[in-house]
């Protein structure tokens, strides 16, 4: 029985090296780095959506508390929830009791805004990146298809990763 | 442009099921083969066989991937749930956007939905047609003959690129939301596709969103109206009963140039009547219809006419962040529908185009002529030849007893042709369907409690009416919208969307 279990692990093991190893064999090592390099590009693309998505989110935490300490204590339940609710300048300017907040309110909300058009534009630009290159490591996996499942499983597994992966 | 498309469904599926019940075979057949080799190992006690066996698996193991699975993905193989989803985070995004009135949001969702549309039709182009080239300028990309896609992914490449391109100030919150909803239905499907299909279908899907904003941004008039929703050269005309800003806010006029907008289906012909001469004479008709708004509007604030203020707070959709807009509505009651029937995909996208074209033209059509007529609010009419100096309507209440009246003209009333031009193509798609609309429900700042409709006509009437007791129309902005919505209605259900 002892011997037969050696076996058994040798056999498991040869598998598992001859599967890992005979794609590497294929793959040449300009084809490593340019997937690694891929990989690496989405890692920072992918941090830097979670950066701006955190970062909007504390600006408006900011904004949202601020804008509950000032408003009216007046002010209908409903609308002040709506208004922390919008996150957004130039819905918030629109409400009526806007215009009764002291000028300190008017500048955060303002500067607010500014920022998070920025941070638009920066997630629209960082997105249409992340994009691209989802579709440069597609074909990229293509010339890996016809060589290896296994290695095409790892690399696509990597990249998923590195796409929806937070900052390290 | 288009032959390409025609009669490509029958060669690819043909193809494609052939491949999968072979691939299906050879699949079985190599579990079997796994089954019998795993057996041997746990039961021979014999090295070299084993060794033989393990090299085996090595080969094995790195045999060419020649049998990829391939998914057989027709149209029909898909619920309503990929355009439904989408079409929720939309309207959501519209409403915390800001620039998107009405006619802007209606304009969106016309263009987006035509794309889903067109992105899906080569798989489903035994029964619909393309418009690709049917509107000039309009020229969507062909899909590679002999080759698979899967539907669900070019759907959601093509719903992600259209909302990022046609919502693009929306705020940074809101493009996550978009950019999660576009992950989600990723996710789902890439472990089900091959590579090859996975990026075949993604890039197609985008292709498409981006040769429909392209046409899109070729009408001047409407292309990145959320960025200027008025224009500071116009000047309303003046003159007896014509529309001037009015109180509170005196807002500038909204999309004066708006009915200059490129149209799907309706045209210049498509007008509404002379409205009724404005006249002080308390035995004029204008000046019935005003006392019956001032009568109604009093009554509900005093606390009576319930059912009024519910329908008046139900339909209203006027306050920007409070809710999406009047156009959206109609996505939303769409949403329903096909939700309640089990719509499958192809009629859910057929069903939201034929809506988005719909709330577009109405939309344009109903400015083209508001500022053709000009015609004043009531509030400025009741004001001024009845006596009520201080009369208000009901519309948006800001909580410290101040209410709104939109701001451009009144006749027709926009509400009653967004309302009626979807109801003419939703009656076309479902017939005469009793539904609840549930949009609102669990709303607490207004009566949002649902409301039952035997067929989409009655809830487009009460929509038109809800404008009556809320206090911004008169009745005969009402009766034209609906006249001018359901002709709109009619030429968008004309378009050659079947084959």
């Amino acid at each position: 029985m002892k011997k037969q279990g050696m076996v058994l692990a040798i056999a498991v093991s040869l598998m598992w090296f001859g599967c890992n190893s005979c794609g590497e064999k294929n793959l040449s090592a300009e084809m490593v780095r340019e997937g690694e390099q891929m990989i690496a590009e989405a890692a920072t693309l992918s941090c830097t959506l979670h950066q701006l998505e955190d970062k909007t989110k504390v600006l408006w935490d900011q904004v949202v508390t601020s804008l509950d300490k000032n408003l009216p204590a007046d002010m209908p339940e409903q609308e002040r929830k709506n208004m922390l609710a919008v996150r957004n300048m130039d819905l918030i300017e629109m409400f009526e009791d806007y215009d009764q907040l002291d000028t300190t309110i008017h500048r955060l909300v303002r500067e607010a805004g500014e920022v998070d058009m920025k941070n638009a534009q920066d997630v629209l630009e960082t997105k249409r990146k992340l994009e691209a290159l989802e579709i440069k490591f597609g074909h990229f996996l293509q010339k890996i298809d016809k060589k290896n499942t296994i290695i095409h499983e790892q690399w696509q597994t990597k990249f998923e990763n590195a796409h929806h992966e937070h900052c390290k | 442009m288009n032959n390409g498309k025609q009669n490509l469904k029958t060669p690819i599926m043909s193809i494609v099921s052939d491949k999968k019940k072979i691939l299906v075979l050879s699949i079985f057949k190599q579990r079997a083969e796994n089954v019998i080799f795993m057996k041997k190992i746990f039961t021979s006690t014999r090295i070299v066989p084993l060794a033989i066996m393990a090299l085996l698996a090595i080969g094995f193991g790195c045999q060419k991937d020649e049998d990829t699975v391939v998914l057989e993905s027709r149209p029909s193989d898909y619920s309503y749930e990929i355009p439904q989803s989408w079409n929720n985070v939309m309207v959501s995004v519209e409403r915390y956007t800001a620039g998107y009135r009405p006619p802007i949001a209606a304009r969106s969702l016309g263009y987006i939905n035509l794309a889903a549309f067109e992105s899906v039709q080569p798989g489903m182009d035994d029964v619909y047609n393309s418009f690709d080239g049917y509107y000039p300028g309009l020229d969507i990309p062909e899909i590679e003959t002999g080759l698979e896609y899967h539907w669900g992914l070019v759907l959601n490449a093509t719903y992600a690129r259209a909302a990022s391109l046609f919502y693009p100030t929306a705020p940074a919150a809101q493009l996550f939301e978009i950019f999660k909803q576009e992950d989600k239905i990723n996710d789902k499907y890439r472990a089900q596709v091959p590579n090859e299909v996975f990026v075949r279908s993604v890039e197609y899907g985008r292709r498409v969103a981006d040769a429909v904003y392209k046409w899109s941004a070729t009408d001047a008039v409407s292309h990145e109206a959320y960025l200027r929703n008025n224009d500071p050269s116009y000047v309303p005309p003046t003159g007896y009963g014509k529309w001037q800003p009015t109180y509170p806010d005196f807002a500038r006029p909204l999309l004066p140039n708006w009915g200059k907008s490129r149209t799907f289906a309706a045209n210049q012909t498509d007008v509404c009547p002379e409205p009724l001469a404005i006249s002080s004479s308390p035995a004029s008709e204008v000046f019935k219809q005003a006392e019956a708004v001032q009568r109604i509007v009093g009554q509900i604030k005093a606390g009576n006419r319930y059912e009024d203020r519910w329908i008046a707070d139900f339909w209203s959709d006027d306050c920007p962040i409070l809710t999406f807009t009047p156009p959206s509505h109609w996505i939303a009651i769409a949403s329903q529908v096909i939700e309640t029937t089990k719509a499958r995909l192809p009629l859910a996208l057929e069903t939201y185009a034929r809506v988005g074209l719909a709330v577009n033209d109405a939309g344009v059509r109903a400015w083209a002529e508001k500022y053709r007529y000009n015609v004043e609010r009531p509030i400025d009419y009741i004001r001024r030849e009845m006596g009520d100096a201080n009369w208000n309507t009901l519309m948006c209440p800001d909580g410290s007893g101040e209410y709104f009246t939109p701001p451009f003209p009144a006749y027709p009333s926009g509400h009653a042709t967004f309302g009626a031009a979807a109801a003419e193509v939703l009656t076309e798609l479902y017939g005469n369907f009793p539904f609840t609309d549930r949009c609102h429900e669990g709303r607490t700042e207004f009566v949002g409690t649902p409301r039952k409709f035997t067929n989409f006509y009655e809830a487009a009437e009460e929509n038109a009416y809800s404008r009556v007791p809320i206090g911004v129309h008169f009745e005969m902005d009402a009766t034209a919208g609906l006249d001018l919505g359901y002709a709109i209605g009619k030429k968008v259900n004309k378009l050659p969307w079947r084959k």
